[in-house]
């Protein structure tokens, strides 16, 4: 069969679009943390799993830890309660997420900073997350493996600390 | 030698207040972060940090009425940033000359930083309108 009206040139540009990877999930932390020049806010040190949407994220001040995900999905949510999850460890959880179900980011303030790194800890294996309720269903499929910036984030909560 | 003008040495200070005059506004988590004392570095950052927030706002509101000056804004940055690098003057904190080839590594970390503001912001039910404001303010320019 042919396409008259569709040069190789074309064919071969939407092939490779086709096979084209989706952005791949690469974690990322600060060696250092975020400094605001003035207002109230705390300095931050963070880690995420990139830019490739669904992502799940900690952020760290000296008083507050949170846990983040940012997933397209979450605009559809009915609701913020009682999400359950599966974690790459092969952990799961039960959690309310966020406040604002127009929103596509919910966050969840965590009890302590302990609770923070005992939870990114199950991210350091690398498996998939997933995280179903209220109308949703969000999965990152393969997520890597936290660790190899973990140890940056480490760094940057010793002189959050310091600090 | 030429003697300064008394008029001259009386804006200096004048010109500092009114620079500093947006970070003083700033109430909630500027991103205007603590400088470093190295003046085309931390110009740098200011700069790819508010093309960050200037892509970031497009996402959250794809059909914003501001999209014209927030693309503007981006373009602007982009630019700037590049033409800084290209000075050769972009010194980073130890002491290394920053070249165009790292534009995109700090912009990618650029938006992290801003998503983890941007966390911040949304679990204390507050929004960054201040913070586009701001660099459109700077940045929301045809780039010439």
């Amino acid at each position: 069969m042919r396409f008259p009206g569709l040069s190789l040139v074309a064919i071969t540009a939407f092939a490779a679009a086709l096979t084209a990877p989706a952005m791949a999930h690469e974690w990322h932390a600060r060696e250092t943390p975020l400094i605001p020049e003035s207002g109230p806010a705390s300095p931050i040190c963070h880690i995420s799993s990139g830019e490739a949407l669904p992502l799940v994220a900690f952020t760290f001040e000296k008083q507050r830890t949170r846990f983040a995900v940012r997933a397209a999905e979450f605009v559809s949510r009915t609701g913020v309660h009682e999400y359950t999850g599966t974690l790459p460890s092969g952990g799961s959880f039960t959690v309310s997420l966020g406040t604002d179900t127009s929103s596509d980011v919910a966050v969840l303030t965590l009890a302590d900073r302990e609770g923070g790194l005992r939870l990114l800890n199950h991210f350091r294996t690398a498996g998939d997350f997933s995280l179903t309720g209220n109308g949703i269903d969000i999965q990152i499929s393969a997520l890597p493996s936290a660790s190899s910036e973990v140890e940056n984030l480490h760094n940057c909560l010793r002189e959050l600390d310091n600090g | 030698m030429t003697r300064s003008s008394p008029n001259r040495i009386a804006c200096i200070p004048l010109i500092a207040v009114a620079m500093s005059t947006p970070v003083a506004l700033a109430q909630d988590f500027s991103p205007h972060f603590k400088t470093t004392g190295r003046g085309a570095y931390d110009l740098y950052n200011d700069t790819v940090l508010c093309s960050a927030v200037l892509e970031r706002a497009i996402e959250a509101e794809p059909e914003s009425e501001q999209l014209p000056l927030l693309e503007k804004g981006i373009d602007y940055t982009v630019n700037f940033a590049l033409f800084l690098l290209e000075s050769g003057n972009v010194v980073d904190m130890s002491g290394a000359i920053l070249a165009p080839d790292n534009l995109p590594i700090d912009r990618r970390n650029a938006r992290a930083d801003w998503q983890a503001v941007l966390f911040s912001l949304e679990d204390e039910g507050e929004t960054p309108e201040a913070e586009i404001a701001r660099c459109l303010r700077l940045y929301g320019h045809d780039w010439e």
